[in-house]
């Protein structure tokens, strides 16, 4: 019964405000506490609507934290400030059925109207359909039998018989018939899905999927989703079903019982699922997965789970060696430990050997191949040579070794793998073109023919081939004229120009043909022949005249009467791309030549224009370099200087003093002065902390070239004391005698001092200055000479007194500590 | 990811003439123009296992994963199809209803 509302009193005004104010901030417990207070003070209409909606919203609050009995309590509070139709009646009703109170169910459903059931509450019609359909058929007889609900639920039986007697066209005319805003609508959908799944899983999976999580029938799809999976996929799904989905599924799947205890076993563990778990399901359930499978997938397993492998031996046998070692070292090999890696790639070689079949031995040779990608080249070539020992067929790899043999100027192991390599690869081009450039670097023209001959027999537009074989063709018909055999040259003449290898070669024939007719024809015309020859090969008379030069002095014909008749060179300035073809005929003539004196005499006759360029022009400091190494090859060392010189002083890079200190010193670097040595030194350091390695590399082989010579190192003054000289023998240091007290710091600092001072003055004047402050004392001067370690010594004590530090040690001490005769003079210098 | 079998859709028993073809076959369907990455996978596919020297060098040098799925796809391997009855279908439904949902059904779809 309700109570009869009054008028609100003026005294609760504040009580209300502070009502309102938690309903307004969603705090509805206290709001209904501050409203049932209100309302039995006075008795307000709008307190108890207000009341009843707090009272509402606390219910549903409660139902979403699954306080089903709480939330019905709270909702029927509310039925009391309310009147009819009541807010969230279709919840309420819900959480009833989630409280399975039958009675209370049906007492409700009861006073649906069809208008609520059809059209005001889909959410709870979707329920109870569900319901119908399963756990409480009975409650349709609760609801309005005239309801459109009714008829749909019947329509959904009929189309369940279709389904079950698989009849498709049944069931579509009685799902057909369904509305859209049918209370079985999402049903529907997954009997579609359900007859769509035989023929195509996907399309099933997407009609399923469609299903909203807000559906009835969301769970449902999930399980039927989840029973179109297989294997992996569908294990991993199951484990988080209850037993009873999981056993319908498993049904559904057709197991046997012991996939079933599998699917158990693993939901159980599938939490913990360490390796030595499934390496013991694997064993219990080999007789599913296979014995071979449970096998590899165990013995994969023993690299990190290694306590298997006792269970491993009692369920399959003795374990693979060479498997396991194998997943061992690549397993190593992926943490980047290479070191434990190559030791169990070498235990596989050992079980190998011991199994030896072709397939092992391939797979020897291939282990060694893949060892020596991680080696220094020398050790990489070991490998590479001793995997051939098990796979013989590798052509790659025999060229990997000529190449190594080549870089590293191995001349004779290169000859001798070219040998073999010839041997096992008779018609490979690759192997014939090596051999080609190996004869020509030996001036074996013939050989080098007869292999180009082959390549063109194999490959008959092989320019390399073609190239080598004109260059030959002419390289015999020059010897032939300078043995004046005239009658040959032509034939051999003709079959380069037979070669037919492009207009440049053509040129090249022509004056051959024009130097020919010179020595054999007719002078006056053949120099005419020549000078055209030549005027169509160059345009600059630089390069004329130094390849008419060669061609003159390789054919024994006169050199100045053929340049007399060319454009003068004296005075031409080349342009870097004169220049940039002078160096390719240089290095033609330096590779076809055997006789580079006549390529020094040729030089000679252009050296002064040439050097006129490289001062005038300011060439980039690229070509300069690509001509210094022509002309390091060609050990022309005035030219060298000339260039280096001048780049040096443009750039002042290491490179550059590498090639100034060896072409001054005439590539002997045993000559250089204490000046160079130092400077070298210097360079070397900067080259090596700029990272230029090339350098680095140019300058430490002129400093060990000159310290085999000269092999006291003693201008290295401090590096005993900074521990450098390793290799030396253990006797007693005197320097450590001496100096070993003074602070790493100051070393450094007086180490820097002694190289300034060796840069700026030479060896011979800083030990007159020793001498002169020694003074003069012969005896001194000569312990100096003979041991250039006392000279460092005392030009420790120099740089000291130079820096105004006070090491503690005299000229006195150094001379007494060498055992030399006594000082005269003060000290010190 | 893909062995270099399974890019180029072929078993590991398959011989080079087989391979070849699948590998001509995939670019067919994928050229370089089309899918510079992909060709280049199916690239790398063939060069690993074209001939019976990458075949043995790929196996050797590959790191078995000791793959639990592959084990459990074997472990639950059933001859017959899935057999979703009226029965089962009846069961599914009945199992598929938990307060979860049915609460659910009230609240707000989302967006």
């Amino acid at each position: 019964m309700k109570k009869k509302r009054t008028a609100t009193p003026t005294d609760s005004g504040s009580l209300e405000q502070q009502a309102q104010a938690q309903l307004s901030a969603g705090k509805y417990k206290e709001a209904i506490g501050l409203y049932k207070k209100l309302l039995q003070a006075s008795d307000n209409g709008e307190w108890h609507e207000k009341l009843a909606y707090c009272y509402v919203q606390r219910a549903s609050a409660l139902a979403a934290k699954g306080m089903i009995k709480e939330a019905l309590v709270l909702w029927e509070n509310h039925r009391q400030h309310a009147q009819a139709p009541y807010a969230a009646y279709d919840q309420y009703i819900i959480w009833l059925i989630l409280s399975k109170n039958k009675a209370g169910i049906s007492e409700n459903i009861r006073q649906l109207s069809v208008q609520q059931l059809d059209k005001e509450y889909p959410a709870l019609a979707s329920v109870l359909g569900l319901l119908a359909l399963t756990e409480y058929p009975e409650f349709t007889l609760d609801l309005p039998q005239d309801s459109a609900f009714i008829a749909h639920l019947q329509l959904v039986k009929m189309a369940l018989q279709a389904y079950q007697d698989n009849n498709q066209a049944k069931l579509d005319e009685s799902l057909k018939q369904l509305p859209y805003r049918s209370a079985f609508r999402d049903l529907r959908m997954v009997l579609n899905a359900s007859m769509t799944l035989p023929d195509s899983i996907e399309q099933g999976q997407a009609l399923l999927a469609k299903i909203s999580a807000n559906s009835a029938y969301s769970g449902f799809a999930r399980l039927l989703l989840v029973s179109t999976f297989d294997g992996a996929e569908l294990a991993k799904s199951l484990v988080d079903l209850n037993y009873a989905q999981r056993n319908i599924i498993s049904n559904i799947k057709g197991f046997n019982k012991t996939q079933i205890e599998f699917l158990e076993h693993l939901t159980r563990q599938h939490e913990h699922l360490s390796d030595k778990v499934k390496f013991n399901m694997a064993i219990q359930y080999q007789s599913l997965g296979g014995t071979e499978l449970a096998k590899d997938y165990c013995q994969q397993l023993l690299a990190s789970y290694s306590a298997g492998h006792k269970d491993f031996k009692k369920s399959f046998g003795a374990v693979d060696e060479f498997e396991e070692n194998r997943i061992k070292a690549l397993l190593c090999e992926r943490e980047d430990n290479s070191y434990d890696a190559e030791y169990y790639w070498r235990l596989c070689v050992k079980e190998l050997i011991g199994q030896r079949t072709e397939e092992n031995g391939l797979k020897i040779a291939l282990i060694l191949r893949h060892l020596s990608k991680r080696e220094e080249p020398a050790e990489k070539i070991e490998l590479l040579v001793e995997s051939l020992q098990y796979d013989a067929e590798d052509r790659d790899i025999y060229l990997q070794i000529l190449s190594y043999y080549q870089q590293v100027e191995m001349a004779k192991d290169y000859k001798l793998w070219l040998t073999k390599t010839l041997e096992k690869f008779p018609q490979d081009i690759d192997v014939l073109m090596q051999a080609v450039r190996e004869a020509t670097r030996n001036k074996t023209y013939k050989k080098a023919s007869q292999y180009a001959t082959k390549i063109l027999k194999i490959d008959p537009l092989n320019t390399f081939a073609k190239q080598t074989l004109f260059s030959s063709h002419l390289a015999h018909a020059r010897r032939l004229m300078r043995e004046k055999s005239y009658h040959l040259v032509e034939k051999e003449i003709a079959l380069a120009e037979a070669l037919n290898i492009g207009k440049a070669y053509v040129k090249q024939t022509q004056l051959m043909r024009a130097l020919f007719c010179f020595a054999n024809e007719d002078k006056v015309q053949g120099l005419q022949f020549i000078v055209d020859a030549l005027a169509k090969l160059h345009v600059d008379p630089v390069n004329m005249h130094f390849h008419a030069s060669m061609e003159a002095l390789s054919v024994g014909l006169p050199v100045a009467t053929i340049l007399r008749a060319l454009p003068p060179a004296k005075d031409y300035l080349l342009s870097e791309s004169e220049l940039h073809q002078f160096m390719q005929l240089l290095k033609r003539f330096i590779a076809e030549s055997d006789n580079d004196e006549q390529i020094h005499k040729a030089l000679e006759k252009v050296k002064a224009p040439l050097k006129k360029a490289l001062t005038g022009k300011g060439f980039a400091e690229s070509i300069l370099l690509s001509l210094c190494k022509i002309l390091e090859k060609l050990e022309h060392f005035e030219l060298l200087r000339h260039c280096a010189k001048l780049a040096f002083a443009q750039w002042k890079k290491p490179i550059w003093m590498y090639y100034r200190v060896y072409a001054d010193n005439n590539g002997k670097p045993e000559d250089c002065t204490f000046r160079e040595i130092m400077s070298l030194q210097h360079y070397h350091e900067q080259a090596m902390q700029n990272k230029d390695f090339q350098a680095g590399m140019l300058l430490e082989k002129l400093l060990d070239r000159y310290y085999q010579v000269h092999p006291q190192r003693s201008m290295g003054f401090l590096d005993n004391l900074f521990g450098m000289d390793d290799d030396e023998e253990e006797e007693f240091d005197r320097m450590e005698a001496l100096f070993g007290h003074i602070p790493d710091e100051v070393l450094i600092k007086l180490n820097k001092t002694i190289e300034s001072l060796s840069k700026k003055t030479s060896v011979e004047q800083v030990a007159i200055d020793l001498m002169q402050s020694v003074g003069n004392n012969q005896n001194i001067m000569m312990a100096i000479m003979d041991d250039p370690e006392l000279f460092s010594a005392l030009m420790v004590v120099k740089s000291a007194d130079k820096l105004g530090i006070n090491i503690d040690v005299s000229i006195d001490d150094v001379l007494k500590c060498y055992g030399v005769g006594k000082n005269t003079g003060s000290f010190p210098f | 990811m893909n062995t270099a079998y399974e890019i180029l859709d072929v078993t590991t028993t398959a011989n080079d003439v087989e391979i070849k073809q699948a590998y001509l076959r995939q670019v067919k369907d994928n050229p370089p123009d089309r899918d510079q990455e992909k060709f280049q996978l199916i690239h790398r596919a063939y060069s690993a296992i074209k001939d019976h020297k990458s075949r043995v060098s790929h196996a050797l040098f590959m790191l078995p994963k000791a793959n639990f799925d592959d084990l459990i796809d074997q472990i639950l391997k059933t001859e017959q199809p899935a057999n979703l009855s009226l029965e089962y279908f009846n069961q599914l439904l009945s199992a598929s209803i938990d307060d979860a949902t049915l609460l659910n059904v009230t609240a707000t779809p989302e967006k």
